[in-house]
């Protein structure tokens, strides 16, 4: 078993690897050439944020998610129908993310689990707007660029944290 | 003898993410299966299978209130459901899941996201044992 800081490479070039196949199999686009980067600023408010957390005893980690609203609309309408779904906008794109961040979770939690660990993940959820953590302690930070339909690139931010808790004296 | 055949059956997708339960619909009617519903949890799936004999129910494993293992595990103790297809589409992807969830009845396990290869090899599964059911019962006693 690592060291929870050991496990911060081989944690954030999982989730690289998961989020390019996932966007693959899912929405037939390559974000392949992901890169470490500054950690989650501010945000857009046109930004659907999700997370998810994987916990084992005192260790946890948690990934957040935040994808340009842009992109989420452009991928669900090249996908599906958009105006036959009838749901609002925001609701289309939150279970998105959430989707995402459900199988990105599961994938690293196999991957750790696989080496020794016994992590258990909760459901993922919609979050606001995520706050710079660019400077946060055992934080890792990767950066995605995406092609939209339209040509343009939208970005995908994931932010990793893992934290150990001290043990209660 | 008549072969199972995708086009005619009915089948039950279950998943409480739209973007999953869409992508799955659109595949298998790629495949020619008209009959796709579609329920976000547990109890809108029961709701649909007290009035529908699904022959295939494409179930989630973990949802916000009742899992889909659950649903199936009691669907396995009910007689009505024994030639029903139960698949599970989990983005759960240790061993351990997959051998509990093939013990407790499921007919297949498929690891999110689903590829469109998959989908198909794993509907090939499902017809394929729903064909030995039929050689089964077609034997004599």
């Amino acid at each position: 078993m690592d060291n929870i800081r050991d496990m911060k490479s081989f944690v954030s070039d999982i989730v690289g690897r998961t989020m390019a196949d996932t966007f693959d199999t899912m929405f037939g686009r390559d974000i392949s050439g992901w890169k470490s980067g500054d950690g989650l600023a501010g945000g857009d408010n046109q930004d659907i944020c999700s997370r998810v957390t994987l916990a084992q005893g005192p260790v946890q980690v948690e990934f957040r998610f935040q994808f340009a609203q842009d992109l989420l609309l452009a991928i669900a309408n090249e996908s599906y129908s958009i105006d036959t779904l009838k749901l609002p906008i925001d609701a289309i794109c939150e279970d998105m993310a959430c989707a995402v961040a459900n199988v990105v979770g599961s994938r690293v939690k196999a991957f750790l689990n696989g080496r020794g660990y016994d992590f258990e993940m909760d459901i993922p959820i919609v979050t606001g707007a995520q706050g710079d953590a660019s400077n946060e302690d055992g934080a890792a930070h990767l950066n995605f660029k995406c092609r939209t339909p339209g040509g343009a690139d939208a970005g995908i931010l994931v932010n990793i944290r893992m934290q150990e808790q001290a043990a209660r004296a | 003898m008549t072969k199972p055949n995708i086009a005619e059956m009915k089948v039950l997708v279950v998943d409480d993410h739209m973007l999953i339960r869409c992508d799955l619909e659109r595949q298998l009617k790629g495949m020619g299966c008209a009959h796709v519903e579609q329920a976000s949890n547990v109890k809108e799936a029961t709701d649909k299978m007290a009035v529908t004999p699904y022959n295939i129910i494409f179930l989630d494993w973990n949802m916000p209130g009742k899992s889909g293992y659950h649903l199936m595990q009691q669907c396995r103790q009910d007689n009505n459901y024994d030639g029903t297809a139960f698949v599970i589409v989990s983005a759960e992807s240790e061993e351990r899941y997959i051998i509990e969830a093939l013990k407790a009845g499921a007919t297949s396990y498929i690891v999110k996201p689903v590829a469109e290869g998959t989908l198909q090899e794993h509907v090939n599964k499902v017809i394929a044992w729903m064909e030995r059911r039929a050689e089964k019962a077609r034997q004599p006693a």
